[in-house]
């Protein structure tokens, strides 16, 4: 390992002065699971290293009446542990829980597992020069792609690895951000990006930005939501395709439907055909099927990777099912995976 | 009061347990000298390619660097193998060592690598093995890619005879992927000279056998290397090469000071030992009353880069095909072929579970067609304690040391009916429901059985020596290497019992050339049986000794006398007359010593374990998963030493195995010759939560050739697992599969192209 500078500011402001210094040699290390992994696997070689743990302002788990929010530096065991979070946002338990193993959950941080790079084969192996490590080519779109993008994919195939980040959408979460102008909020579905301007990053920050927090407003009554993630194996793996879906009703009618999509797409894909296929409908009258069918209809598989067009419709007339069950009142086991 | 077994067969803890569990071992990593310096390897980027030059300049004038190893040092040349030298300037796969740094630590290591300008001049390479043999493939060794030149082909009776006799033939291919044990212990070597001596830690599965490697390479006499094996973080069979350990020890040479060199985790995955990777054509020929006529089975093994264990495999590869089925014609034929792919080796159960995967796939596959059911079809075929039917050609003298392929010889014992109505009565089978739909309705459940036979127990000569001292601790010194198996801990009970000293009073050395006795590499399930015969050959043989000086002690006739647990008992009273220390102190000398070498096996039998085993799976329509739900392994491995292990070695090889089956898969992309997934992350070696319920039965047969009655137990129990496995899949949801790992994706897209239909439902 080539040798780096660790640095520990005092404050976030501390951290945003270390990033300007020298914004392309600098890293910033929160959990670490995922940069220090880059560093080892040779794909970045970093001056500086900037750490967040030390930073109380990015520690705050705070769940009000009005909105809840929860610091970009607690850990996702914190975020999978704490009862009131549960109470009011299940499906942020269900998706926590859902990530990796204990010991990674213990030190992974929520703002480093929505900031994470690509898990694809050929991005983190250092011989090959991807697109998403500054050169021209994704190997994915013709090599191993079982894995990879049936949806907006292009020019990368990667799909993004966060559990947490589909959850959150589909809660309507916003994101807070500090840098050189200060603090910016943004829904967090605007938060992730995968244009063209920027391949390094999947996200919009700016040079010496950082995320600070995540807000989440109260869920309307009559709110269920769900996360659902398939992998290849029982533990420590990422999704081949997860959902997290969130309804709510106003007079047995569908009053709003989040049906988000992870492992699926470069960015956290909202299935937006599905949803206008069940808003608006009385509740008894939805064609789960028909939505599910719609959630991929714009699927396009490449070599390897078809199976994920029927994975996630099968996951997405799950997860819809299960939160009918559980807003007729019944217990579900459709969120069994 | 008679003597009786007072350490074998009870769950003695497994020796050295405590020290692993609590980080006190000390594994080869852990070694550390003083001045130890630290090695990195350079791996070739590119799958197959010639080194025109490596420019060390930069790379030597880096402070702190010591020394650089290339091709072009003529030392480097030193052969290891007929188709390995210690660097070479061929590179031949993706990871291949092209050149080697020692610095003070390893970050300095990592950067003069970065320092050394290597000139490739890239060639055309082959990844996938039916390629490689094409006429114009490029050549990877001189001999050209088809290892060995020819096909191994092994054939009793006329299979053409046979398929003209069958009422039906059903043919199949079947595929296994490479895959890598993944040991927790990376590979790891650190040598040191002092003159022309050469001490080099290393992990290890036989210290002898790397020594007299490592002795030819370096152009050393052999009495010159000690090779010393630390506790091994695991082994599976695969850490059987030494070219890491010539390495630092020309880089030791060259620096004058020790030098350590230790695999990354990528490194042990893409430049350690996978399992070969296997296509395998099989054709079954049966008539309609079930009886088989024909088994024709073609194998095309990957070997990757080097032949490493390869011809070993590829035989082992058609053990089941030949052996586990009563069958007149039997023929096998295989192509042992060279790649620009990782090194594959021995992998625990060898070629064995690539083979028992097809055949017992194809067995189900032949049993419904005739309407048999699976376990039905089994017990009216599967080879009896009388062998295969047929004459013998072997000289009647030899010793049936591989797996025959002709008949006429029996078994020694042969506990595989046992275990196949055992296993049956544990998972139910009879009288097992349909696999009714289940709430929520996208799970499915199946049940599925696969046999295995295996070759294990005698291997090659083995020496033990016994010894016991004046305080009256005993000394086992065996060559065998403790791999984690427990194969120390048995030993030391049968030490006990053959000699009636106390388990705890006996130390083992082991392990090191200074000291240990010659012993084969601990490979091929051997240890135990083999081993075993040499330690209780010395352990009795010390006995009589020691009889001799407590019938002088106390004035008795020898043949009243006999030890039992320490103690020493005249027949003729109930109460014991002294302590076996007693008679110790009493010794003539400090010490006696008694040494047994043995060839072990028999010219009239041939020794096998068996094994049958039993999944129940339950498969998710909606995402394609499969878990395992209950297992059952019944396992014919003769008198069992010690359960508790013997337990751990069946519920370690079923878990490994269950990756073959389900997750893991070592994938080289075709394009650039990359290892694209070597890591614990995207191998996916089961984790915890993907074990079953695990039910482990022994069919104890007492093998009368065995030690104490024990065959062999270290690989079998990975041998059938993954054909239990898929057919337990195809009684859940209708589909067969005929290539592992069977993912998600293999799943949906099965069930995409076949509507699912559960095989048993009305």
């Amino acid at each position: 390992m080539i040798p780096f500078e660790y640095v520990r500011p005092d404050s976030i402001s501390g951290a945003v002065s270390l990033l300007l210094e020298d914004p392309e040699g600098t890293s910033l290390i929160a959990g670490g699971t995922d940069i220090l992994s880059e560093v080892k696997d040779g794909l970045k070689r970093p001056r500086r290293l900037v750490a967040l743990d030390g930073l109380a302002e990015l520690r705050s788990l705070d769940v009000g009446n009005g909105s809840t929010r929860l610091g970009a530096g607690l850990t996702l065991a914190e975020l999978s542990t704490n009862p009131r979070l549960e109470r009011g946002y299940p499906i942020l338990t269900q998706a926590a829980r859902s990530v990796a193993t204990p010991q990674v959950r213990n030190v992974a941080t929520l703002g480093g597992n929505l900031c994470q790079r690509p898990r694809c084969w050929y991005y983190r192996d250092r011989l090959f020069p991807c697109y998403k490590k500054g050169g021209s080519v994704c190997y994915g779109a013709t090599g191993h792609n079982r894995y990879l993008a049936i949806l907006g994919g292009g020019p990368s195939f990667m799909v993004h690895p966060s559990d947490m980040a589909p959850a959150l959408i589909a809660v309507d979460a916003r994101l807070e951000a500090f840098g050189p102008n200060g603090f910016r909020t943004m829904p967090l579905e605007d938060f992730f990006d995968h244009g063209q301007s920027r391949p390094l990053q999947e996200h919009v920050l700016g040079s010496g930005e950082l995320v600070t927090a995540i807000f989440l407003p109260s869920p309307p009554p009559d709110t269920r939501s769900v996360y659902l993630k398939a992998r290849e194996r029982a533990d420590h793996d990422f999704a081949l395709a997860s959902v997290a879906a969130s309804i709510t009703l106003a007079g047995g009618v569908v009053a709003k439907a989040n049906v988000i999509l992870g492992g699926v797409a470069p960015t956290p894909y909202r299935a937006r055909l599905a949803e206008a296929a069940i808003v608006g409908r009385p509740v008894d009258k939805l064609d789960l099927q028909e939505a599910a069918r719609l959630a991929v209809s714009e699927a396009r598989p490449l070599e390897f990777n078809r199976y994920k067009v029927s994975l996630t419709a099968n996951l997405v007339g799950q997860a819809l099912q299960s939160l009918l069950t559980q807003l007729k009142g019944g217990t579900s086991h459709a969120d069994r995976l | 009061m008679k003597e009786a077994l007072t350490a074998v067969g009870r769950s003695l803890p497994r020796a050295g347990l405590a020290a692993k569990v609590t980080g006190e071992a000390r594994y080869t990593a852990d070694v550390k000298l003083p001045g130890m310096l630290h090695a990195r390897l350079l791996r070739s980027p590119h799958p197959h390619a010639e080194i025109i030059s490596v420019d060390t300049a930069a790379a030597l004038a880096l402070p702190g660097v010591h020394a650089v190893l290339t091709p072009f040092d003529p030392e480097a040349a030193g052969r290891l193998a007929p188709d390995m030298t210690i660097l070479s300037k061929r590179a031949r796969f993706v990871g291949d060592e092209v050149a080697a740094v020692a610095a003070d630590d390893d970050s300095l290591a990592e950067h003069a690598l970065q320092l050394l300008r290597v000139q490739y001049r890239p060639l055309p390479f082959e990844t996938d093995p039916q390629e490689a043999l094409r006429p114009e493939a490029a050549r990877i060794h001189p001999g050209g890619n088809l290892c060995g030149g020819a096909p191994m082909l092994l054939e009793r009776g006329s299979v053409e005879r046979g398929f003209a006799e069958a009422d039906l033939v059903l043919e199949e291919t079947y595929k296994v992927p490479c895959h890598s044990a993944a040991a927790l212990e990376p590979r790891a070597a650190l040598a040191r000279w002092d003159g022309d001596g050469l001490t080099l830690w290393k992990t290890s599965r036989g210290v002898h056998q790397d020594r007299s490697t490592l002795a030819h390479a370096l152009g050393l006499p052999i009495d010159s290397v000690r090779v010393v094996a630390p506790p091994l973080g695991a082994g599976f069979g695969n850490k059987d090469e030494s070219r890491g350990a010539a390495i630092a020890a020309l880089l030791s040479r060259k620096a004058q000071r020790p030098v350590r060199l230790d695999y990354s985790r990528h490194e042990e995955f893409v430049a350690g030992r996978v399992r070969h990777s296997a296509v395998i054509r099989l054709a079954m020929g049966v008539k309609n009353d079930g009886a088989i006529t024909a088994i024709d089975n073609s194998t095309l093994m990957n070997t990757g880069a080097y032949l490493a264990s390869g011809p070993g495999v590829l035989r082992r590869a058609a053990q089941g095909s030949l052996y586990l089925y009563r069958c007149p014609n039997v023929r096998y034929q295989g192509l042992l072929v060279y790649t620009n792919a990782p090194v594959a080796g021995s992998y625990r159960g060898l070629g064995a579970p690539q083979g028992h995967f097809a055949l017992e796939v194809h067995v189900d596959r032949v049993a419904e067609a005739l309407g048999i059911d699976p376990l039905e079809f089994r017990l009216m075929n599967h080879v009896g304690p009388e062998g295969q039917e047929g004459r013998r050609r072997s000289p009647r003298h030899e010793i049936v040391d591989t797996q025959p392929v002709e008949g006429g010889i029996p078994f020694s014992s042969n506990g595989l009916r046992e275990c196949l109505e055992r296993g049956a009565e544990a998972i139910q089978w009879r009288g097992r429901p349909a696999s009714n739909p289940l709430r929520p309705p996208a799970l499915r459940r199946g049940t599925g059985v696969a046999a295995c036979i295996y070759r294990g127990g005698p291997g090659r000569e083995s020496t033990a020596r016994v010894a016991i001292h004046r305080s009256g601790r005993v000394t086992l010194a065996t060559g065998v290497i403790e791999v984690g198996q427990g194969a120390h801990t048995v030993l030391t009970q049968m030490t006990a019992d053959a000699l009636g000293c106390r388990y705890e009073d006996v130390d083992v050395v082991s392990g090191d050339t200074a000291t240990a006795p010659e012993a084969p590499i601990t490979a091929g399930s051997t240890a135990t049986f083999s081993s075993g015969l040499a330690t209780v050959k010395a352990a009795a043989k010390l006995r009589g000794s020691l009889l001799d000086v407590a019938s002088t002690l106390f004035e008795l006739p020898r043949d009243r006398i006999y030890f039992n647990r320490g103690l020493v008992f005249s027949k003729d009273r109930p109460t014991e007359l002294a302590a076996l220390s007693d008679v110790a102190a009493q010794m003539p000398r400090g010490s006696l010593e008694a040494e047994a070498t043995v060839t072990p096996g028999s010219p009239d039998y041939i020794v096998n374990s068996f094994a049958a085993h039993f999944a129940e799976v339950e498969v998710n329509l909606n995402t394609g998963g499969v878990r395992v739900l209950r297992y059952v392994a019944a396992h014919d491995s003769g008198k069992i030493i010690n359960p508790a292990t013997a337990v751990n070695q069946v519920e370690g090889g079923v878990s490994q195995a269950l990756g073959l089956a389900l997750t893991e898969e070592l994938v080289t992309d075709p394009g650039s010759g990359v290892t694209l997934n070597g890591s614990f992350l995207e191998h996916k070696s089961p984790g915890i939560a993907a074990y079953p319920h695990l039910q482990t039965i022994f069919v104890e047969t007492e093998d009368p050739l065995g030690p104490f009655g024990a065959k062999a137990l270290g690989e079998p129990p990975t041998v059938p697992v993954a054909a239990a496995v898929v057919n337990a899949l195809y009684d859940a949801i209708g589909i067969r599969f005929a290539q592992l790992p069977v993912t998600p994706d293999k799943v949906l897209d099965a069930l995409a192209e076949a509507s699912p239909r559960p095989r048993r439902d009305p």
